[in-house]
């Protein structure tokens, strides 16, 4: 290694070349750069200019100077230079690399790695023999002993964090091993390349005076903004999560994000955090809604791969799952009256209701169990259910208040109470507020609710600890008692109105969820029997995996106490359909920072400089060189005669192109060219839609050429050419009336062409759908296959046959009938033009007379087709045609003429 | 075969170059028509087609030549005379040494097939008005009409454009000649082949092909200019740009001494550069035919 301040070079020899540089320089300066070949005819007027010293006999200098720099550019390139290399170990002493891979060493995998391979490579470059220790203990145990380096690098590209925390109590054991192995040597280089995060003080105290006995220890350490952080279990909050980040380096502040994940990865909620220098410990609340926090997975620290920076949330924070008893002989009152739908409204707005009858929810093991008064069972599975910890909702009604039985919280008056009816003194009740002891304490209590039937309790000394709410007289409204590890609640009333109007208030449901919370609780504390099996594992980087084949179930009554380790790794637990979550961090989990004088360690930061090889960047810069001395030779030879004009405009407009290239496309895909709108809008045009049946769109073009021609001849309107279109991809807002022949295998419309139709049917555009078949088509029950899906797809208001005092039938000629070549098909308007935003005015008119067909003419203005009624309906569609574009141009001006008849007779009254 | 090819493709171009001439369109946007090509009024009575004036019968003439149409209008016997009508003798040369044969890129004619295109052209326009036509070459022959058109146009192409026949023409009085070449001798060279045209009373249009290098002389850096016959030795330049000046001065001069020259000897002088369309040249050619006299 030979070094020139912070730059090293590996291969020092090929540096001699650099001596070569004079000879070269001799060289190039004798070597004059060929000239170019021409021919020249008046080579005699040439001649007689004196050859004079402009003839160079060498290279300019500057370009000398080029290629010198390009060569000496090769040749120290070819020196191998490292920039800062890596402090060289002394001696030839083994490299020992204890590497943290646990979670918290996840969080800096890269750094760590890289970190390690530097020191790997180094030694491998220098012939030493390398081991690795990592201190999160395996499942399996390693072979430890010193390698060659390479297999050390094999080892470290294979290696990937785990979950669990480091174990350095183990890793003295190791140490040990490996220096008490055969050939072992007595002293080695050794770096810890550690994750920051004290697991047991005393511990690392230990294994750090057990690693400086045998050589110089280097502990790295992460930098203070790259220290581990770690996010504890949240806890519920009226408004959402409180979730505690806790990190291990508090010299510095920091900031991040919290993000709360869905099933399928969405983010629910993502909230910012912040540390204050010196603080440990932050907290935030992710703000939720019930609804959206019962979908949260996970709540993780954005950015940061690491498993202690996950919460994978299980069964305890997500929707209940309720199970609706049916009756056995099925529900048979009235559905709004029924107490099973009542039911079912209410638990459905926070929880997964299954209904189904006994036997059928048991087996799915539901969190809680509702029996109205109709479902009621005394079954032995039931005192089971509630025994092992199930929750059991009951209703009150008439079959519980003609007979108790013994899933009850409290004995039962027989008979029940009816207030305010007709043969009783009371009026209905409302309810008293809620005693503090109750779940349901702060509930706001609608002053209307009135309860006018309910079965009474027996009371009792024990009666008093049970009651949840009462009645306004003191009466239990509801009761609940604790069964095993379970709980009975009873409503008083029934589920459904007939009792009393509670299940009609917003109270019922929100009663209901305070009850559900019991469930919740409930379902993640199920038997104690059983074991729970892994089904997703969390790797270190936070990620969840396939777990390990060969991961022994963790025994249901061990399960609460066991912490993440090899053989346990963090993850989601399975115990039939209940789900539970081993997470890194437990709740009130704390995380210090690594000693700082731990015994016979020095310390370094992790990510220190860099060494940087600079073979790469110098030989492609060489190699750049190489080809623009190339571009200078070829110019020299006058190849290329317009290189300095040609270079910078050649890429001055490729730049430029590749800036426009997009914009312009875009804009050219956008907008139509000035000349295709001025066609169309500096003329009134009328236009059809082609149908791609050549003779369908001959005649409708021939047509309205025919009816633009009368519309000249005989009114105001002077049309020009009339204009096909295509529906999909042309704009119609230039047209003001659309001549559409509807075919009956018409392709259905894009969502695009409904939507450009829509919006020029409300910009007051008019279009004519001819079916060209007389009318059989329409106003019979079967719909037009053509038509209907356009209708469909448009925005068409209801229709109706045209009526008689239609505008239509006035706007030019005064007409009964609206033929075409057909006769006698009916013409379909617009139900309530009035309702229209069109201001009256139809936006479409459909028939089926093929009206292009009567206008249809040639270019000497011959009739193209002849017409059913002769020239008399020829000419009533003719009328009729002019009809429709002053209708289509001036909408319902003409809709005065309505009263005409009325102005004229009172005009006539006047002597 | 190939030559017949390149041929065809020649008659081509030149076919398209003689199409804006359209037989007597020429002829009719000119005022006078004797200021046209071709079949033209000489302004007296003489052989000819074109009727020039009835004159009372003498006695010395033919009787057929009398005009009974008119002599039955009156008493006395009418001559129907015509105008005299002349056709003039033009004679092509086209340069064929080896300096015509240079281009400076692939997409320009060389010099002589710009040459041999325009006489072509020119040929087409002048038969169309009926003029005698010949190629100053070996075989020394006039011709007319389209078959005469078809032989100068192959005489033009193969003529191997040597240019001894210029130096001992020895046409007739009053031919024309159109010598079509890069002029690039010496001043004093062309000067004694033009007096020895003069003094057979031949007069006529140079017409001076020019390479766009050879005008422009837009060469830069080291460049070797060789000699188009390879006669001569090449001649190293270490930076033509620098003798891009100087050259461009003696251009000057030596196109100056060839107006001057052309001038005093009853030429006409018509520079064509290839890189312009060759209708240019043709129609300066037919102007310098048609109001040159």
């Amino acid at each position: 290694m030979f070094a020139l301040g912070p730059l090293g070079f590996t291969a020092p020899l090929a540096l001699m070349g650099l001596l070569s540089l004079p000879i070269l320089y001799w060289l190039l300066r004798a070597t004059p750069p060929a000239p170019k070949d021409v021919v020249f005819a008046p080579l005699a007027l040439l001649r007689q200019i004196a050859p004079t010293k402009q003839n160079p006999k060498s290279a300019p200098l500057w370009l000398v100077i080029f290629r010198l720099l390009l060569a000496a550019l090769i040749i120290i390139a070819l020196a191998r230079p490292v920039w800062r290399p890596e402090a060289e170990l002394a001696g030839d002493a083994p490299l020992l690399i204890v590497i943290d891979n646990d979670w918290a060493g996840a969080q800096n995998w890269a750094r760590i790695s890289r970190e390690a391979r530097a020191r790997l490579e180094g030694a491998a470059l220098s012939g030493r023999q390398a081991a690795l220790i990592w201190t999160a203990p395996n499942r399996q145990a390693r072979d430890l002993r010193f390698v060659d380096p390479r297999d050390a690098l094999d080892e470290l590209a294979a290696m990937t964090p785990k979950s669990w925390t480091s174990q350095r109590r183990l890793n003295s054991d190791d140490l040990t091993a490996l220096f008490e192995g055969p050939n072992a040597p007595r002293r080695a280089d050794i770096y810890w390349i550690s994750n920051g995060l004290s697991q047991d003080d005393d511990a690392e105290r230990a294994f750090a005076s057990a690693l400086s006995a045998h050589g110089p220890l280097h502990l790295i350490q992460p930098e203070a903004i790259h220290a581990p952080l770690g996010i504890l279990p949240p806890l519920p909050r009226p408004e959402g999560l409180e979730v505690q980040i806790v990190r291990a380096d508090s010299r510095q502040a920091q900031s991040g994000a919290v993000l709360a994940l869905a099933e399928d990865g969405r983010a629910l909620a993502r909230q910012g955090f912040s540390f204050t220098a010196g603080e440990t410990r932050t907290q935030i609340t992710l703000t939720l809604p019930l609804d959206l926090r019962n979908r949260i997975r996970q709540i993780r620290l954005d950015g940061i791969a690491s498993a202690g920076a996950v919460q994978i949330m299980d069964d305890a924070w997500r929707r209940p799952r309720l199970g609706l008893i049916t009756p056995e002989g099925g529900d048979d009152s009235q559905p709004l009256l029924s107490d099973l739908y009542y039911a079912e409204e209410a638990f459905s707005l926070f929880g997964e209701v299954t209904q189904a009858d006994l036997t059928t929810l048991l087996e799915s093991q539901p969190s809680a169990l509702i029996m109205v008064d109709a479902a009621r069972s005394e079954d032995e599975r039931l005192s089971a259910y509630v025994e092992a910890g199930g929750v059991l909702i009951r209703f009150a009604g008439p079959r519980l208040a003609a007979r108790g039985d013994n899933l009850l919280p409290t004995p039962l008056r027989t008979g029940g109470r009816l207030l305010g009816g007709a043969l009783a003194w009371d009026e209905p009740q409302s309810l008293a507020p809620f005693s503090d002891d109750s779940p349901f304490a702060g509930l706001v209590l609608p002053a209307d609710v009135r309860i006018t039937h309910q079965v009474l309790a027996e009371p009792g000394p024990a009666m008093e600890a049970r009651v949840w709410a009462r009645l306004e007289d003191g009466t239990p409204l509801v009761t609940a008692d604790r069964r095993g590890e379970g709980w009975i609640v009873l409503f008083h009333i029934s589920a459904g109105p007939e009792w009393s109007n509670l299940p009609l208030s917003g109270l019922f449901p929100q009663m209901l969820r305070r009850i559900s919370a019991l469930a919740q609780s409930g379902a993640s504390a199920p038997s104690g029997d059983g074991a729970w099996h892994i089904t997703q594992m969390l790797n270190g980087f936070g990620q969840l995996t396939d777990p390990h084949a060969d991961l022994n179930p963790i025994p249901a009554s061990l399960f609460a106490k066991t912490t993440p380790s090899a053989t346990t790794p963090p993850g989601l637990y399975e115990l039939g359909s209940a789900q539970s979550a081993l997470n890194v961090l437990p709740v009130r989990a704390q995380l210090s920072p690594l000693a700082r004088n731990l015994p016979g360690a020095l310390y370094e930061n992790l990510d220190g400089v860099e060494s940087v090889r600079l073979i790469g960047p110098l030989l492609i810069l060489a190699g750049l060189m190489l080809a623009l001395d190339g571009l200078i030779a070829l110019t020299f030879g006058g190849h290329l005669p317009k290189l300095a004009k040609f270079v910078p405009g050649a890429s001055a407009a490729l730049l430029v192109a590749t800036l426009l290239l997009p914009v312009s496309h875009d804009a050219k895909a956008q907008e139509l060219s000035e000349d295709y709108v001025l066609d169309r809008a500096l003329e009134v045009r009328l236009a059809y839609v082609q149908t791609g049946v050549d003779d369908i769109d001959r005649m409708s073009e021939a047509g309205l050429s025919g009816l633009s021609f009368e519309l000249t001849r005989r009114s105001a309107i002077e049309p020009g050419e009339p204009r096909g279109i295509n529906i999909e991809t042309d704009p119609i807002l230039f047209y003001p009336l659309l001549y559409w022949p509807v075919l009956r295998d018409a392709p259905a419309l894009s969502p695009e062409t409904a939507h450009k139709i829509t919006a020029y049917l409300q910009t007051g555009g008019l279009i004519v759908f001819d079916t060209r078949d007389a009318g059989q088509s329409l106003g019979v029950n079967e719909p037009h296959p053509g038509l209907a899906p356009i209708l469909d797809a448009i925005d068409v208001p209801a229709l109706s046959r045209i009526p008689a005092d239609h505008v239509l039938g006035r706007t030019f000629y005064l007409l009964s009938e609206y033929p075409g070549r057909l006769s006698g098909g009916e013409v379909w308007v617009e139900a309530d033009p009035d309702g229209s935003s069109r201001d009256g005015t139809s936006g479409v008119v459909i028939g089926g007379a093929d009206w292009a067909g009567a206008w249809a003419v040639d270019t000497r203005g011959r009739a193209l087709a002849a017409v059913e009624g002769g020239e008399y309906q020829r000419e009533i569609a003719y009328r009729f045609g002019v009809n429709l574009a002053m209708y289509a141009l001036t909408g319902n001006y003409k809709a005065d003429q309505v009263h005409v008849p009325a102005i004229l007779e009172r005009l006539g009254e006047q002597p | 075969m190939l030559k017949r090819d390149r041929f065809l493709t020649l008659r081509q171009a030149a076919d398209q170059a003689a199409a804006p001439f359209p037989a007597l369109m020429v002829e009719a946007d000119q005022i006078a028509a004797s200021l046209s090509v071709g079949i033209h009024g000489r302004r007296r009575a003489g052989l000819g087609e074109g009727f020039w004036q009835y004159r009372p019968y003498h006695h010395e003439d033919p009787a057929s030549a009398i005009d009974w149409r008119r002599s039955a209008q009156g008493d006395h016997v009418y001559v129907r005379e015509t105008e005299w009508e002349i056709a003039h003798a033009v004679w092509f040369w086209r340069d064929g040494r080896p300096g015509m044969d240079v281009r400076s890129t692939d997409t320009l004619q060389t010099k002589k097939d710009r040459a041999t295109l325009c006489l072509m052209a020119l040929a087409k326009v002048l038969e169309r008005g009926g003029e005698r036509l010949g190629v100053l070459d070996e075989t020394r022959r006039l011709t007319q009409g389209r078959a005469g058109l078809e032989q100068v146009c192959h005489g033009l192409y193969d003529s191997a454009g040597a240019i001894e026949p210029v130096e001992r023409a020895g046409l007739n009085r009053h031919s024309r000649v159109i010598l079509a070449s890069d002029f690039l001798d010496p001043p004093d060279v062309w000067a004694r082949r033009l007096k020895s045209l003069q003094k057979e009373h031949v007069s006529g249009v140079l017409l001076r092909l020019i390479d766009p290098s050879e005008d422009d002389f837009p060469f830069i850096g080291r460049t070797r200019f060789r000699d188009p016959s390879g006669a001569d030795q090449p001649l190293l330049l270490g930076d033509a740009r620098e003798a891009r000046a100087d050259y461009h001065a003696r251009w000057q001069r030596h196109g100056e001494a060839l107006q001057a020259l052309a001038h005093g000897h009853g030429f006409q002088l018509i520079t064509h550069r290839s890189d312009r369309p060759a209708t240019q040249a043709v129609m300066a050619l037919h102007a310098c035919l048609s109001g040159g006299r």
